[in-house]
């Protein structure tokens, strides 16, 4: 399990924040918590997939991508904020995540 | 998801054809592993975009250090995206992901007939169309099976892989070290007994529909039963989601195969009734449901049933949903163990029909 710090969240909401910016070629400053991924930004699972990857390699996570997407099922987020907090429930519980849906 | 050390198979070159959801999602979910990679688009496609796409995911992988430069640099040599199909000739293995129409499907496949090298594998991810449909009478019949993903396909690690009364046995013992290496865990089926998911799945939503059709409950009402009884999708929700002119051919694929085509007729001509219209679910803002932005116009509140009446419908479609597992489960030669893997994915439930 990783540790979750003060800054976890901000490094969550910069790494989310410099994806969707770079992924959706839109500057940064045009992306806010409420911004919603798929009807704002065009987005689709494949990024949201890519992130996990990325989460999974920052803070060497020991989750399955089946166990995120069974949680995803039952918990589908919609913006970047709530995008941000499934990201830091990962973080912290990693495969144990499914005990909270 | 496939790892670079687990490609060392028969087949090292892959062809995936088809730029839309499923091309896209199969294209990705081999593009970081060892496989040299050819993504063909149709002639409509935007091949920069593509590849623009492509560069810079695999370029952000690289800036966060998903993936070394070695592998940066050999990813990016070794695939093609192109729409031109005689990328395809040297391919151990082409996948073909296009839209579920069989005209479109035959011509396609007649092309990579005279393309792909004789050793090659020509794989379809039909959702509903038998792989010996696709052409017959060539020298290549015993290198065809159907392989059917599911969507999005880096999450989902069922794959039902569908052999033909011709298919070689090495063709398919390749097929089965492939989709083994990428992870996935395999359904295997005949023709007389393919694509058992959506087909257990389509009984429900058809024994549904009859329910509205009936007047006993609204489609809303249904889905919202659906939803706190059974699985986590509603059953019409899930149409609209996969577009109802998908739905509408697979549907006529899987119904004229089947003996009392008369069961299944009042659905049918529902969804011929909205594709005519143009109510083609989601992606065109009308089909069970009414969308805007894609985002679903929530009904501001849902009649409950009456609880005698609401226990019977869900005791009914819970029953409908045993019954075709078990019967499809029996057909098809699958173990309840390995049914119930694949239906718990297939609708993200905790536990299979047989647990």
């Amino acid at each position: 399990m990783a540790q979750i710090t003060e800054n976890t969240r901000n490094e969550v909401k910069e790494v989310v924040y410099d994806f969707f910016a770079d992924e959706c070629e839109v500057d940064v400053s045009e992306i806010s918590d409420q911004t919603n991924i798929i009807k704002d930004l065009d987005g689709d699972s494949l990024m949201f997939l890519e992130l996990i990857e990325v989460f999974k390699k920052k803070y060497s996570l020991e989750i399955e991508l089946k166990t995120i997407g069974k949680y995803a099922v039952k918990n589908p987020v919609q913006t970047i904020g709530e995008l941000i907090d499934m990201q830091m429930l990962i973080i912290e519980h990693e495969d144990r995540i499914l005990e909270l849906a | 998801m496939s790892k670079p050390e687990e490609s060392a198979s028969s087949i090292q070159t892959v062809g995936v054809i088809g730029e839309g959801q499923m091309g896209t999602s199969i294209f990705y979910s081999l593009a970081d592993s060892s496989y040299s990679l050819r993504w063909i688009g149709s002639e409509n496609a935007d091949i920069p975009r593509l590849q623009h796409n492509f560069e810079k995911k695999i370029r952000r992988a690289l800036k966060t250090g998903i993936m070394s430069q070695e592998q940066h640099d050999q990813i990016l040599r070794q695939t093609i995206i192109t729409n031109d199909l005689n990328v395809t000739a040297d391919c151990d293995l082409v996948i073909e992901a296009i839209p579920e129409e069989l005209p479109i499907k035959q011509t396609l496949f007649t092309a990579l007939n005279d393309i792909v090298k004789p050793s090659g594998i020509l794989a379809s991810n039909s959702s509903s169309i038998n792989p010996s449909n696709l052409f017959t009478g060539t020298k290549r019949d015993d290198r065809i099976i159907g392989m059917h993903y599911f969507y999005p396909v880096p999450l989902k690690e069922s794959v039902e892989l569908v052999t033909t009364c011709s298919t070689a046995s090495d063709v398919r013992a390749n097929v089965v070290e492939f989709l083994h290496n990428s992870g996935k865990f395999i359904l295997e089926l005949n023709e007389s007994n393919s694509f058992i998911l959506n087909k257990i799945y389509f009984d429900i939503q058809n024994e549904a529909y009859k329910i509205a059709e009936q007047g006993k409950a609204t489609v809303e009402q249904l889905d919202l039963l659906v939803k706190e009884g059974l699985f986590p999708l509603g059953l019409f929700d899930f149409m609209d989601h996969i577009g109802i002119d998908t739905m509408l051919n697979s549907v006529k694929n899987y119904v004229s195969c089947y003996p009392q085509k008369d069961t299944y007729s009042g659905l049918l001509k529902r969804l011929q009734g909205m594709v005519d219209e143009g109510n083609l679910g989601r992606k065109s803002g009308a089909g069970f449901y009414r969308y805007q932005e894609s985002q679903q116009i929530t009904p501001h509140a849902v009649d409950p049933l009456p609880e005698e009446t609401a226990g019977e419908i869900i005791q009914f479609l819970r029953f409908t949903y045993l019954s075709a597992a078990k019967r499809f489960t029996m057909l098809s030669g699958c173990t309840t163990g390995e049914m119930n893997q694949a239906i718990r994915e297939y609708l993200g439930i905790e536990k299979g029909p047989f647990e």
